[in-house]
């Protein structure tokens, strides 16, 4: 029988290794404007329509479902604070109104919710509108 | 010699002080770290985007006025019926719709399409319609909503 002083030590450093690759894997794959969407929401498929590469940084992303509610990450609005949000967003922004609005809605929300959205932001005089689409749902 | 011996001892000295580092609460934290990032990790939907030109409150009017051709409109289908209506002449499928589309962005892709959207219409029709004419290459569209 092997005593305690004749066991090896176990060699850790392949296994911490491999946990940081892991750690760096997983650092540099968070893409945290993606974590914007609700992914719940059953938005309508656009496979046609140009593919959102890169968020751009500042943009709003109003996420609208089909009872008329408003979200924003994760934390529902109403329009007064739909509004401020847009207001500070034009204020930290330096007064610039070419921020885009990019609205995430599902397939069966009736028209006059989004109209509402898009009649505050052209209030506001931002009219970089836009409409996402579904092109792939992740497994 | 005397110089290497000294230097050998130093040397046993310095490993054994690395061997004395405890590893178990670095590798603890690491671990934590790993199992949330397995556990949040998801892979992303790929979503697309449609621009559209929203005219302001103001001026809508004026504009609504000028651009009364190439105008679709989007209706509520609460039968089931096709949602769409071209220049206000009766309802239209998205296929029949295509044709059309398709015809405009050849002649010229940069000439102003006008969506009227009715309130009680679904959004979905309206992303299809966008979908349409951006695989067509229509660059200008024009977004109203009415009653």
């Amino acid at each position: 029988m092997k005593s305690k002083s004749d066991i090896e030590p176990v060699n850790l450093t392949p296994m911490i290794d491999i946990v940081f690759q892991m750690i760096i894997f997983f650092v540099f794959t968070l893409d945290l404007e993606r974590e914007k969407f609700d992914k719940e929401l059953e938005i309508a498929e656009a496979k046609k329509a140009p593919e959102i590469i890169e968020f751009i940084p500042a943009s709003i992303y109003p996420q609208v479902l089909r009872d008329g509610t408003v979200k924003i990450g994760s934390a529902v609005v109403n329009e007064r604070t739909f509004r401020g949000i847009i207001q500070g967003a034009i204020k930290n922004s330096g007064g610039r109104t070419d921020i885009p609005v990019l609205i995430y809605a599902e397939g069966e929300t009736p028209h006059k919710h989004i109209m509402r959205i898009m009649d505050i932001c052209s209030q506001e005089k931002l009219y970089d509108i836009r409409i996402i689409g579904l092109l792939e749902k992740s497994k | 010699m005397k110089k290497d011996a000294s230097y050998g001892k130093r040397d046993h000295s310095l490993k054994q002080r690395m061997e004395s580092i405890p590893l178990t609460p670095m590798i603890d934290v690491v671990f934590q770290l790993l199992i949330f990032f397995v556990l949040t990790f998801e892979i992303p939907d790929r979503l697309t985007e449609m621009p559209i030109f929203r005219p302001g409150p103001d001026d809508s009017e004026d504009q609504e006025a000028t651009l009364l051709q190439n105008t679709i409109t989007i209706y509520a289908d609460p039968d089931g019926n096709a949602p769409y209506t071209l220049n206000d002449r009766g309802s239209i499928s998205l296929s029949s719709l295509e044709n059309y589309v398709f015809s405009v962005a050849d002649n010229d892709p940069t000439q102003t399409v006008v969506i009227k959207a009715t309130v009680d219409s679904r959004h979905k029709h309206l992303v299809a319609l966008l979908n349409l004419m951006m695989d067509a290459g229509l660059e200008n569209i024009s977004l109203f909503s009415v009653k």
